[in-house]
């Protein structure tokens, strides 16, 4: 994993307070992989909570991350108690670090 | 009478204003007629078999997409330069256009474009989220008005030539 401390606190920080207590967050992809060098940060959100708009969800979380931790291409993915199941959750679950 | 502005930067800025403002005027079109259908996730669901409310549908999304761009890559850091500010990324565009109460608030513009790709109906797996996205961008279409409206006042305070030759852009 190759995010730093103060990365992970920034995302952490962005977590609680859009998404409130008892969120997780994994980084998956390459940022996972500590052999890789650059690409893009995958994010992927999780919680139990059921949201009325996740999209707006969504941009509050990318507003509050990139601004933490500068414009550089961030992908996010949230899952909410009413998100259908995708196969990218469980790629996102089985290979991400939690954070 | 002194210029409180940096005249070398005043066409670029009134291009770029004279450019936003005919892009938001299109963008509340399609807004404004998008928005009258009844959206709800079944007219959502449709989109795939009535082609003519796709292509409405990707009208709106860019038209979205491309006032957000002129905003924040031209209009914002060029009416920053012509008060002699020169910020170096996007973010400290947004940073100083939210001192000067251009934008509410720079979280809010930046996490907006996270809307384009949730809007693309060719890749939608959930109708929910694509609707949401699709309410989501009404509302940060306002957003967007609101930062031309701000700019507009701002040129018109300048005294920047040419202003009086626009009306305004206030619905």
């Amino acid at each position: 994993m190759r995010l730093t401390n103060s990365q992970v606190q920034a995302i952490r920080h962005a977590a609680q307070r859009v998404l409130g207590d008892g969120a997780q967050v994994r980084v998956f992809g390459s940022m996972a992989l500590d052999q890789r060098k650059g690409g893009d940060i995958d994010l992927f959100f999780e919680t139990g909570a059921a949201f009325a708009n996740r999209a707006q969800i969504l941009c509050q979380l990318s507003g509050a991350i990139t601004l933490a931790l500068g414009d550089r291409k961030i992908d996010i993915i949230l899952k909410d108690a009413n998100t259908p199941p995708a196969p990218i959750f469980d790629i996102a679950k089985r290979t991400g670090v939690l954070l | 009478m002194t210029l409180r502005y940096l005249p070398e930067h005043a066409e670029n800025a009134f291009l770029a204003l004279e450019l936003a403002r005919k892009e938001a005027s299109h963008l509340r079109y399609t807004q404004r007629t998008l928005f009258a259908l009844p959206i709800d996730a079944d007219w959502v669901q449709q989109l795939e078999s009535h082609p003519e409310l796709a292509e409405k549908v990707e009208a709106f999304v860019s038209r979205f997409g491309r006032l957000q761009d002129q905003i924040g890559e031209r209009l914002l850091p060029r009416f920053a330069a012509l008060l002699g500010e020169s910020p170096k990324s996007m973010l400290d565009v947004l940073a100083y256009a939210e001192k000067m109460e251009w934008v509410d608030s720079a979280e809010a513009f930046i996490g907006a474009r996270r809307l384009r790709n949730l809007l693309v109906h060719e890749y939608m797996t959930d109708a929910q989220l694509f609707l949401q996205a699709l309410l989501t961008a009404r509302e940060a279409s306002e957003m967007l008005f609101a930062a031309v409206v701000n700019i507009e006042s701002a040129a018109a305070s300048l005294d920047l030539p040419g202003m009086t030759a626009l009306g305004s852009l206030k619905p």
